[in-house]
């Protein structure tokens, strides 16, 4: 099953070259995470080394070899963010969801993570929640965001 | 859909465009991009779908969704054409209105203009709001005119003439001389001189050539490239073609961070719409010249942003730079003579082949010619996206454009270039900025963020969180940043954490050094410039910090100690009750008090304490002062039980008119003051000086509360009398008073400055025991409890009705 749903990715991209980070994007889009049957699956399909794709998905933030929750929860650490209290805010999604940055919740509801700078800089803290922004957030609203959703 | 074969075609095709198209089109120009969506642009979208169909208007009126229109901080934003009305903080409810009187009646909704920050009035013109009065937007300004998806709104406004003038008037040879006559500069931050890079490249050996453009906008708090890109996709594209065609290449990347998810998806519809028109692929416009573009999204690392990495990126590789010796002009992307350069660097492109590059030398500096796109962002009024001329000023930028410092706070440094960049303090604001003059000072222009810090940042706090930045975004190839940044976090970690020593001074200072030196890329060379520049302009900070274990400006919080002022406090409970680690004791009506080994520093109880009370304070460098013991902790409150709530509520004062009106007609009336006055300032004034003029003036007698005689004394001036604000009010309800200065009962009092619990209880005892006394708040914060009230409102109108209530009695006197 899983297979299937690789195949159909990396089909796209047989033939070309440099893909290897947009096709590990392109799943991770799809699945989430790079689970281990797509790493072997590439290397099957595209003869690109075990070792240089575990390299890839490892330097690359936007990768996780984990899986991740349905709610990717990104409060934005750049610095514009920072000076009006992201980190504020940071403490609050960590202490709403309880996980630290970088982890995913048991019942892979929540993933947290910072991401360096989403340029909304004029209207930080930021904060992202799979695909959708929120401005100007606070401590107190990015509580009652996470309530909301694990409640959906 | 036709292929343009000729510049002629084009210029059909633009001229078909603009013929077809009614330039009193009503059309809604609406903000669609990240910053105005995540202020709520689409709920906007959504309620103007509905209301346009409403009113039978869905074929009448035109919605276009446009890319960022600069000004963020007073998103969603929006424009009506053709009568270019401009609306700021656009909400779905004022949507009705809008179409109803604007688009339906040609009428203002004032509400939704923009506000001078000074006057309060509202502005209607764009160029009158102080934002853009100082701009000059030749790169950002066609924004609002373009539906960025649509290719024919660019054609509308010419688009693509500059690469049919290239491709048929001039040969690679006359283009990139005219951009090196520009002195066009890289706006990514290196400010290399573009037509020399493209000269490199053209005459380097080796085929196929690449260009790229640099998307990759890491530098946390810097977003110009991702406005361009997702609202004016096709003048990059076109300035990317001409450069292809420039230096000989056949083959273009771009190259975007994936947490620019709509500039990927915009660039890629101008691609492909673009490929449709024969304006990409073989034979561009007949002229022979064949090129082709794909899109490749980053995965999300800093360090990637470099030139080599990028390549080595787009290559399907770990984004770590490559060593330098070897020029990317000669050996870039696979190994093939490469240009790459910055998002705007190429959106400049176009404009230089249509004007010539004599226009674009006429703006800017000596050195550093046109306009330069900066984020302004941080503790600044005004944020957003600001175009102008390089050489302005950093006060121009921040104080002109940006308003100045958020809530009347001051100015301490402005952070410059992102984590490569510095922070240039206060003495330099009137420094011109362009390529060489930051640097002087130890900063960079860098690609333009310009996050402005205020009185309340801490300096090695920032140097921190920078370095602390690039040590996660280093790829560890090279030692001295590796190790580097490692052990500089170390002691820095320590100096805001209480643990710094003697000598961490130094060992820093040497670790900035050897890293400019001694690193592969320009992340580890310039990633001592924050610690640099903090060290040297913000020395005292640092040894605040480790000899007396204190943070300046209360922000390290090992470094901090929360605390209840038992004098402030009035028992209203809300910090006990929003602490998560209950570490505050207390109760209704008592003083609270926190139990500093519970406290976690989280700071929560600091932001829950209303500020009208201000009882939570922070101190650094110092411990709290003992607790009251359990049995003092009652808060005394005479009036407590006369608080009774009525049907009268005050009357608001809108007109300061109003108020020197009700006190010239007054008999005998009275000024109680309280000791908020003496706290209370706006823009240098204070209060206290203020109401001593207006007593002054007024010939009101005092009675100055707690302790605010010696403020008043100290200024010469002699109140009629000094008593507690509970005691003035005793008296005040007993008709048998004669007044302060025994010349009758007073028959309407004036209060400002008691604190809001005091001011309630007071007044609402007058108003149900005193019922011949009228009785004035001058608060800048409304009490329901007297007869007039002054409104709720900012500092500066409250102290505007001061001025203009002093200004009447003056007119008397004459």
């Amino acid at each position: 099953m899983v297979n299937a749903q690789l195949d159909k990715i990396i089909d796209k991209y047989v033939g070309k070259e440099g893909v290897l980070i947009q096709l590990l994007l392109d799943i991770q889009r799809e699945l989430n995470w790079i689970p281990k049957e797509a790493v072997t699956r590439i290397n099957e399909r595209l003869g690109i080394p075990v070792s240089d794709i575990y390299r890839v998905a490892s330097f690359y933030t936007a990768l996780s070899l984990k899986p991740r929750g349905k709610y990717l929860v990104r409060v934005c650490a750049g610095t514009a963010c920072y000076v009006r209290g992201g980190q504020r805010v940071l403490d609050a999604a960590e202490q709403a969801i309880g996980i630290k940055t970088g982890e995913t919740s048991s019942d892979l509801k929540f993933s947290l993570e910072t991401v360096n700078c989403l340029g909304c800089c004029a209207l930080g803290p930021v904060v992202e929640i799979n695909g959708k922004y929120f401005g100007t957030a606070t401590p107190k609203q990015m509580k009652q965001i996470i309530e909301r959703k694990r409640s959906a | 859909m036709k292929i343009l074969k000729t510049p002629a075609d084009l210029e059909q095709i633009q001229r078909e465009i603009i013929s077809s198209r009614d330039p009193n089109q009503l059309t809604i120009a609406l903000c669609t991009s990240t910053g105005c969506e995540a202020l709520g642009a689409q709920e906007v979208l959504d309620a103007f779908k509905l209301e346009l169909k409403k009113h039978g208007l869905e074929n009448r009126v035109k919605i276009r969704e446009t890319g960022c229109l600069g000004f963020c901080e007073q998103g969603p934003r929006l424009v009506i054409y053709p009568q270019e009305v401009y609306y700021f903080k656009v909400k779905a409810e004022d949507v009705p209105d809008i179409v109803s009187k604007t688009i339906l009646k040609n009428e203002i909704v004032e509400r939704i203009l923009y506000k001078d920050s000074v006057t309060g009035k509202p502005i209607q013109k764009l160029s009158d709001v102080p934002f853009y009065k100082y701009q000059n937007r030749l790169l950002l300004e066609n924004n609002a005119k373009v539906d960025p998806k649509k290719i024919e709104d660019y054609f509308a406004l010419g688009g693509y003439s500059a690469l049919a003038k290239a491709l048929s008037q001039m040969t690679p040879e006359q283009v990139l001389e005219e951009v090196k006559k520009s002195k066009l500069r890289g706006r990514g931050g290196g400010g290399f001189p573009t037509g020399r890079k493209w000269e490199s490249t053209r005459k380097a050996i080796g085929e196929p050539k690449y260009v790229i453009v640099n998307c990759d906008e890491g530098d946390p708090g810097a977003f110009m490239n991702r406005a361009l890109m997702e609202g004016n996709p096709h003048s990059i594209l076109e300035g990317l073609i001409i450069a292809a065609y420039a230096v000989g290449a056949s083959q273009g990347f771009v190259y975007v961070r994936q947490e620019y998810p709509l500039a990927v998806e915009n660039m890629q519809i101008a691609i492909e719409e673009a490929e449709k028109y024969g304006l990409l692929g073989k034979n561009i416009l007949g002229s022979g010249f064949d090129f082709s573009v794909c899109i490749h999204r980053g995965a999300g690392a800093f360090v990637s942003g470099e030139s080599t990495a990028l390549m080595n990126a787009i290559e399907g590789k770990v984004g770590e730079p490559r060593p330098k010796y070897i020029h990317t002009s000669d050996r870039g992307l696979y190994d093939k003579p490469t240009v790459l350069n910055n998002v705007e660097t190429y959106a400049n492109v176009p404009l230089i082949i249509n004007k010539g590059a004599e226009w674009f030398q006429s703006i800017g500096t000596e050195n550093s010619k046109g306009t330069k796109i900066f984020a302004l962002a941080g503790k600044v009024n005004n944020t957003g996206l600001v175009e102008v001329p390089l050489g302005v000023t950093l006060r121009d930028i921040i104080f002109k454009i940006g308003g100045g410092i958020r809530n009347n706070k001051k100015f301490k440094a402005v952070q410059t270039g992102g984590p490569s960049g510095g922070v240039i303090p206060k003495q330099y604001l009137d420094y011109p900025v362009d390529f060489d003059e930051l640097t002087k000072l130890g900063s960079m222009m860098g690609s333009g963020g310009m996050i402005v810090l205020d009185s309340d940042t801490c300096m090695v706090d920032v140097a921190r969180y920078f370095i602390n930045f690039l040590c996660d975004e280093s790829c560890g190839q090279c030692v001295p940043c590796r190790e580097g940044l490692k052990q500089a976090r170390k002691i820095l970690d320590d100096i805001v954490t209480g643990n710094g020593k003697d000598g961490d001074f130094e060992k820093l200072q040497e670790i900035a050094e050897t890293m400019s030196v001694a690193s592969l890329c320009a992340l580890g060379q310039t990633a001592a410039n924050p610690m640099l520049t903090t060290l040297r302009h913000f020395k005292n900070e640092y040894i605040a910090h480790i000899e007396e274990k204190k943070c300046p400006a209360l922000v390290c919080k090992k470094l901090l100690t929360f605390y209840i002022n038992p004098e402030k406090c009035t028992g209203c409970q809300y910090c006990a009750m929003s602490c998560s680690e209950n570490a505050i004791e207390g109760a209704m009506d008592k003083i609270h008090v926190i139990n500093q080994e519970k406290c976690t520093k989280c700071g929560t109880c600091f932001d829950m304490c209303p500020p009208e009370y201000g009882a939570v304070q922070k101190l650094s460098g110092e411990s709290a002062p003992p607790s009251i013991p359990a049995e003092h902790r009652w808060i005394k409150r005479p009036w407590a039980l006369a608080e009774i709530s009525a049907t009268k509520k005050a009357l608001i004062i809108s007109n300061p008119d109003v108020a020197v009106d009700l006190i010239k007609k007054a008999n005998h009336p009275l000024l109680v003051v309280g000791s908020n006055a003496t706290t209370a300032e706006y823009e240098g004034n204070q209060l206290i000086d203020v109401i001593i003029t207006l007593a002054r003036k007024a010939s009101i007698p005092v009675v100055a509360t707690a302790q605010t005689i010696g403020e008043f004394l100290k200024r010469d001036y002699k109140p009629a009398a000094s008593m507690s604000a509970t005691e003035t009010g005793c008296r005040l309800v007993d008709p048998e008073w004669k007044g302060v200065d025994s010349e009758g009962p007073h028959d309407l009092v004036l209060f400002v400055g008691l604190p809001m619990a005091t001011a309630v209880e007071l007044l609402s005892g007058l108003k149900n025991f005193a019922p011949k006394l009228k009785s004035i708040n001058l608060d800048n914060m409304y009490n329901q409890h007297a007869t007039w009230s002054l409104p709720s409102s900012n500092e500066k109108d409250w102290f505007e009705t001061f001025k203009v209530m002093i200004s009447k009695f003056e007119e008397g006197e004459n």
